[in-house]
C-alpha cells in the first residue's frame, strides 16, 4: 500500500512539472498581439519610480473610467523584462518606460507628456490620452 | 561600458567639487528623482552628466555651470521640490540671474533619452548653450 502511494505520488509530481514547463514553453514561443481596434501601451521595466507608476495608474484610469465597456479599446499593462512581450516591445523599439496610443500600423508615443505631467498635472494627461482615443476611435 | 560612463560621471563630481564659486555661475542643471529609480530615469542623469563633461568641461571648472541632483521624496529637499514644483523625476535647467527663462526639460528627456539619445545629448547641449549666451 505504501508503495503505491508513493508510486502515486511520483507520478502525479512528474505529471506537473511537465505541464509548467510546457506552460512556460508556451509563452516563450508565443508572441504577444493586440486585439481591439485602438489600445493604450504602458510599458515599463521591473524596476519603476513613482513617476512611472504614476503614468501607469492614470492611463489605467482613463480606460476604467471611459472605455472599460467599449469593445474598441483596450489597455495594457506591459512589463518589458517578461519574455512573452519582448517581440512586441521590440517592433516599438522599446527600451524603458513609455505609452504609446496604437491603431493598427499607426501609434502616437506620449511619453515625455506623460512623465511632465502625471504626477504634477494628472488632469492634463488624462485629457490627452482621451483626445488621442476618440480621434483613433472615430477614424 | 558602464564603466566607460563612470569616468565622466566620476570627473564631473570631482570638477564640481572643487569649481570656483557663484560669482560665475549662469546656469543649474537640476535633476530630481524618486528614491527609487526606473533604468530611464538613471540614464537621464547619466546622459546628462555625459552631456556635461563632454560639452562644457570648460565651463564647469569655471562655475559657469552647475550640477545637482535632489532625491524629491527626501524630506531635506522639500523646500527645492515645491519652488520647483519637482514633484516627479525632474530635469531643469536654471537660470538664476532671471527663472522666467528656466527651461524644464522633463518631456524631452524621457521621450528621447532611451529610443534617440543622440537627440536627446543634442537639445540638452543646445538648451545650456542659449541659457549661458542670454545675457
Amino acid at each position: 500500500m505504501k508503495n503505491f502511494i508513493g508510486i502515486f505520488t511520483l507520478v502525479c509530481l512528474i505529471a506537473l512539472v511537465s505541464c509548467k514547463n510546457s506552460v512556460e514553453k508556451k509563452s516563450e514561443n508565443e508572441e504577444f498581439k493586440l486585439e481591439k481596434k485602438v489600445s493604450i501601451v504602458y510599458f515599463h521595466g521591473e524596476r519603476r519610480c513613482p513617476t512611472c507608476i504614476a503614468v501607469g495608474d492614470v492611463a489605467k484610469e482613463v480606460y476604467d473610467s471611459k472605455y472599460n465597456k467599449n469593445n474598441d479599446v483596450a489597455f495594457y499593462d506591459i512589463n518589458i523584462e517578461d519574455n512573452y512581450y519582448k517581440k512586441f516591445a521590440e517592433k516599438y523599439e522599446v527600451a524603458g518606460s513609455v505609452l504609446l496610443i496604437i491603431k493598427k500600423s499607426e501609434f502616437e508615443d506620449i511619453t515625455g507628456f506623460a512623465f511632465q505631467n502625471a504626477t504634477r498635472n494628472p488632469e492634463l494627461l488624462k485629457e490627452k490620452i482621451e483626445s488621442i482615443v476618440n480621434n483613433y476611435i472615430e477614424n | 561600458m558602464k564603466k566607460l560612463l563612470l569616468i565622466p560621471i566620476l570627473l564631473l563630481i570631482f570638477i564640481n567639487l572643487f569649481s570656483q564659486k557663484d560669482e560665475n555661475l549662469k546656469v543649474i542643471v537640476y535633476y530630481f528623482h524618486a528614491t527609487h529609480r526606473c533604468n530611464t530615469c538613471m540614464e537621464i542623469e547619466n546622459k546628462t552628466k555625459l552631456v556635461l563633461f563632454q560639452d562644457f568641461k570648460d565651463e564647469i571648472i569655471n562655475g559657469i555651470i552647475k550640477f545637482k541632483d535632489f532625491d524629491y521624496e527626501d524630506p531635506e529637499n522639500k523646500k527645492i521640490v515645491e519652488k520647483y514644483f519637482a514633484y516627479g523625476s525632474t530635469l531643469l535647467l536654471v537660470y538664476p540671474k532671471d527663472e522666467i527663462k528656466n527651461v524644464d526639460l522633463t518631456e524631452m528627456a524621457f521621450q528621447y533619452v532611451i529610443n534617440k539619445p543622440e537627440k536627446f545629448k543634442e537639445i540638452l547641449s543646445q538648451e545650456i548653450e542659449k541659457l549661458i549666451k542670454s545675457d
